[in-house]
Parts: C-alpha cells; structure tokens; sequence
C-alpha cells in the first residue's frame, strides 16, 4: 500500500510518543482522514456522547465519515497532504463516553444494592 | 412584617419544611462569625438538647432583584437545577444519598434572597452540608444537565398563571419598580428555554461571592458548622472553568452565540449599535427607585384580584414600619373568625364584603424589603362584583388614610402584636428573620416599641403614602375592574 512505501521520520518527541505515531499510520483510517473518535461502534452510550458535543465537533464528524465512506468505496486513498496527523487528531468524545459510563455505573450498583 | 397575601409569596417555592423539633433561642445568645472566606456563620443553640433533627441554611443575597435585564429568569433556573450534578457529585448521587438518610434539601428564592436549606438527623448534617457545599460552589451547567431541568420551570409557570392572586402580586412589583424589585421571581415566558450556563455561571460569579452568604444552623453546634463552611471556596476565587469566560466581554452579555452552537455568522460587537452595556450591569446594585403605573393581565378564570398600592416603608426604618403595621391592621386584614364572614372590625373587608352581597373580601397589604415597600389594599372576589368592591375598598381606603382615630390604634396595636406573635411562632421564620436581616427578633423589644408609636407617627406615615404616586395590578376576570386613573 502507498502508505507503508514511505520511510518513517523519527520526531525529536520521545520514544512512546514515536512508537504511537507509528501505530497510528500502520492503522488505515488516517489515511482516510478520520479520527480515532469517528471509528468507534455506534452504541446507545455513544448516541447519548453524540448529544453532548458541540455543533461544530458533530458536523466536522458527519462530514469526515461521509467522505471516508465515498472515498472507501472507490478504493482510493486521501493524499499524503491530507491525512490526518496525530496532533490534529482529537478525543471529543471519550470524555463524554467515560462520565456517561460512570453515571450508568452509578445507578446500576444502586439497584443493585438495594 | 409580611402578610398572607405576600408570605404566600414567600412559600410558593419549593420547600416542604418540617422545620426544627426543638424551640429556638429568640434574642442575643447568638453570635454572628465571619469566616476567612467572608461568609458569616450563626449556629442556634437549642433549648432542648436532645433535638434529633438539625437544619442548617444558607441565605445568599442572589434573590431576583439582582437579575439584570437581560438575564431575567435565571432565579428560577437556578432554584430548578440546584439537585443536578455539582462538583464530585452527580444529581442521582445527591438525591439518592440525602433521602436515604432521612433528610430534605429545599431551595428558595424571594426578591431579596436565595435560600438552600438541608434538614435532617444531627449526625448527618456533617454529609449534608458538604453537598450544599458543593452546589453552591462547583455546580455544572451544561446544556444536557440543565435540560432535564426545565419541566420543572415549566411546571412552575403553569401552575402560577392560574393563580391570580400570585399574578398580580408579580404584576405589582413590576409597575411599582421597573428594574431592580420590579423582576419576579418566575422565569418570563420568553425566556424559558433560553437561559443557557453562561447566564447562570456569570450570575453565580457575581452574586453568590462569600460576603453575601449567611448560614444559619440549628441543632448543631458552632464549632462543627464553622468546620463545615471554613473550606468552601466562593466561586468568585475558585472557579477556572469560566476565567476565561471572564475575559471575554461577550461571554457575559450572551448576545453571541459562538460559533460551534449556530452556523450563522453573528456581527462582532463594534459592528452593531448597542446601547452602553456597562450601564445595565449596574442595575442590580442600585437602590430600588419607585415609579408607579398599572399592569392588567387578563385570563380565563372566573375570579379577579385587583391590588392597589403606593410607596411604603422598609423593614429598616423601624418606626415607620410600626406605623405602617397598625395602619394596615386599622385597615383590617382579612377575617379573622374562621367560616365567618362579614369582616368584623375590619374596615376593609366589611365595606367591602357589605358592597358586593360577601361576594367579595379585602385586605391590607405593606410590603417590605431592605430599602423599600409597597402598602395598599387588595380586593379579591368574583369577576362581575369588582367594581362595586375595588370602589368601596377604595372610599375606606382614602378615609382611613385621612382621618385616624386614636381608638382604632388601640385596637390595632393588639392585632399587631398577636399578629408578630404568630409569626414569632414558626421557627422557619426566626431563621429567616436571622438569615436575611442579620439579627433576631425580640419579641419583648419589639412590643415596647410598639407601645411607644403615637397618633402622630400614623398620621405623618399616612401623610407620607397619600402623597406618593399610585401603582395598580389586577390578574383574573378584569372586565369589570376598574381602570388605576378611575380611581384617582
């Protein structure tokens, strides 16, 4: 594939930050142009995340995935200009996901409890 | 010194209070502390010390004369969101552990105050007072938690708008002062869905800072509630979500919905022709200034109540508010002998009731914040008799004002003090006495100096109101009720 034909540049950032930035372009989906946050599984618990970001955060998702779709099923890729870059590359939604889990955990060990 | 028609006003907000099982200290054994972060503490001894159920509250100087006009309603949302996710705590949490400990977490606002309130078993209140705590000073206002808020603000306007006499008492506030008392407690309907957190943050920014909290606890003791109220950090020093809300000007005005909400471009602010913002900031700490005027809001009821009223006195002014209790009790205060009618020895209200067949009935109101009142009459009663009524409540009204015997102030002396004896009564109300005005109420001085009011300190206070400008509300089936300038 394109993507593995390139050599590595090694950032001056420290050893885990490189071993992750060369993790995240052995996976295909910055190549793509998604984000981390874009590829997880539609779950109640993300449809209640969904609600929660801003409009911008939502529309910028909606407009990645639709692109990825199109551009997925003519088999082709971004160029390298516009792959998605590990900074550039935000967790919007995790937070959300992680206080939404914690609120379910909450009220299901009450019920249990009880 | 508050009357039915507005101590209903007072408790129409949530707060089923069980109150205290022991007697409260009435006068001077209380002292007042004033803590590191400026709020002031008092801790009431019980005279019965084997009280099980302690109460403590906090009064904050928030209520909704601080409300500046753009922000009007944020009162209400705040009493509506204040079980909902603060600090560490999520709202399920809170709810959940405060009433499986047996105890009962209210909040209240009147024009001048908020009050949160936590009863509950004495070795609780340690708990307790740490989540209100954490209400007052870490509370989260994102849009999802304040959403499944709003039925509640919606609940509370329906149920006020068929209430004429709570309508009118509104409407009166806001004839009478425009700005600052004038703001009722009640979200305005336009505002219902859209007081949003920047509103609420910067309103708890501005008003909820440790000078204007006052905590009053009973069936705990001093020492333990300083501890419990020494940590908490006033949002004012600690919040650091929002300092960088505060730097930003329109944050504040909330005029400008920044982008990631709408996808409409909105013009920067020195493209559009705003009024002076600064000046309507400054609205909420001016004096309350007095206009006068009318306000009719017509509904589907059968009933109507009509309320007349010109500039009083405030509970600062001790000899003035004396007068204009025993004026208000020579006017008579609704009918004392429960199913009687007729009114008796008030004037108001047998005028009243002998114009209108006892179809109608009357009442004195005097009303009274920290640097204002309001003292008038109000008619209630069947929509066809309210004219028969408001005009003979009027003619009694302009006599009394004018000519006042020293025989009716005998008997109204008497009625003054039994009716500050009731209130003395409720230990809710010592508390809030304390809370709000920052002493007790002594019963004994209080009656001396009541003894002491002559003919002359009546007749000089009724000069005063005769002479004011008139203010008129009426709520309910208004088509026969008379126009303010009618009764001129």
């Amino acid at each position: 594939m394109a993507s593995q034909a390139q050599r590595f540049k090694y950032v001056n950032r420290g050893l885990s930050y490189n071993l992750q930035r060369w993790m995240y372009y052995k996976s295909f989906f910055p190549s793509l142009g998604l984000w981390r946050d874009d590829m997880r599984r539609e779950t109640p618990i993300l449809k209640e995340a969904l609600k929660r970001i801003s409009r911008q955060d939502l529309e910028a998702r909606n407009f990645r995935i639709a692109r990825a779709t199109v551009l997925y099923n003519a088999k082709i890729e971004l160029p390298r200009e516009q792959w998605t870059e590990l900074d550039d590359d935000k967790l919007y939604l995790t937070p959300h996901v992680e206080a939404i889990k914690k609120e379910l955990k909450e009220r299901k060990d009450f019920e249990k409890s009880k | 010194m508050a009357l039915n028609l507005s101590r209903s006003a007072l408790r129409r907000l949530r707060g089923r209070h069980y109150g205290t099982l022991a007697p409260v200290t009435r006068t001077e054994d209380m002292k007042v502390l004033t803590l590191g972060n400026k709020v002031k503490v008092v801790a009431l001894d019980n005279i019965n010390t084997s009280s099980s159920i302690g109460q403590v509250s906090f009064y904050i100087k928030a209520g909704s004369r601080y409300e500046t006009p753009y922000q009007q309603g944020v009162t209400h949302y705040l009493r509506a969101t204040a079980l909902n996710h603060a600090g560490p705590f999520s709202g399920f949490k809170l709810t959940k552990s405060i009433d499986l400990a047996g105890g009962n977490l209210s909040v209240q606002t009147t024009r001048e105050h908020t009050i949160y309130t936590v009863e509950g078993p004495v070795y609780e209140m340690a708990d307790f007072t740490k989540y209100l705590g954490a209400i007052l000073t870490k509370p989260k206002y994102d849009t999802w938690y304040r959403e499944s808020c709003e039925w509640r603000v919606i609940e509370d306007l329906a149920k006020y708008k068929v209430n004429n006499d709570q309508v009118a008492f509104e409407e009166l506030h806001r004839a009478a002062y425009r700005y600052n008392l004038g703001n009722s407690v009640y979200c305005p309907e336009s505002m219902v869905g859209s007081v949003n957190s920047a509103m609420l943050t910067y309103f708890l920014v501005d008003h909820f800072r440790g000078e204007d909290i006052t905590v009053v606890g009973s069936g705990i003791e001093q020492g333990e509630l300083e501890k419990f109220v020494e940590p908490l950090e006033t949002l004012d020093e600690v919040y650091e979500e929002i300092m960088d809300l505060l730097e930003d000007p329109r944050g504040r005005t909330s005029f400008d919905y920044s982008g990631s909400e709408y996808a409409i471009a909105v013009p920067e602010r020195e493209e559009v022709d705003i009024v002076d913002m600064e000046d309507i900031f400054k609205i909420p700490h001016l004096p309350a200034k007095y206009y006068g005027g009318e306000l009719r809001i017509k509904n589907t009821s059968p009933d109507a109540t009509f309320i007349f009223a010109k500039q009083g006195v405030s509970y600062n002014n001790e000899r003035d508010l004396l007068a204009s209790g025993i004026l208000q009790m020579i006017l008579g205060t609704g009918i004392s002998m429960k199913y009687g009618s007729g009114g008796g020895s008030h004037k108001l209200s047998s005028a009243v009731c002998q114009a209108t067949d006892r179809k109608c009935s009357a009442t004195g109101i005097n009303i009274n914040y920290s640097d204002s009142g309001l003292f008038g009459y109000a008619v209630r009663g069947t929509g066809y008799e309210m004219r028969a009524a408001v005009e003979a409540a009027n003619k009694v009204f302009k006599e009394t004002l004018s000519d006042i015997k020293s025989s009716d102030i005998e008997a109204a002396k008497n009625k003054l003090k039994s009716a500050y004896g009731y209130y003395a009564e409720n230990d809710a109300n010592l508390m809030y006495e304390i809370g709000t005005k920052g002493r007790a109420l002594d019963l004994n001085a209080l009656f001396q100096s009541i003894d002491q009011i002559s003919q002359q300190d009546v007749a000089k206070f009724a000069d005063k109101v005769k002479a004011s400008p008139s203010t008129a509300s009426s709520a309910g089936n208004i088509m026969n009720t008379p126009v303010l300038q009618e009764l001129e």
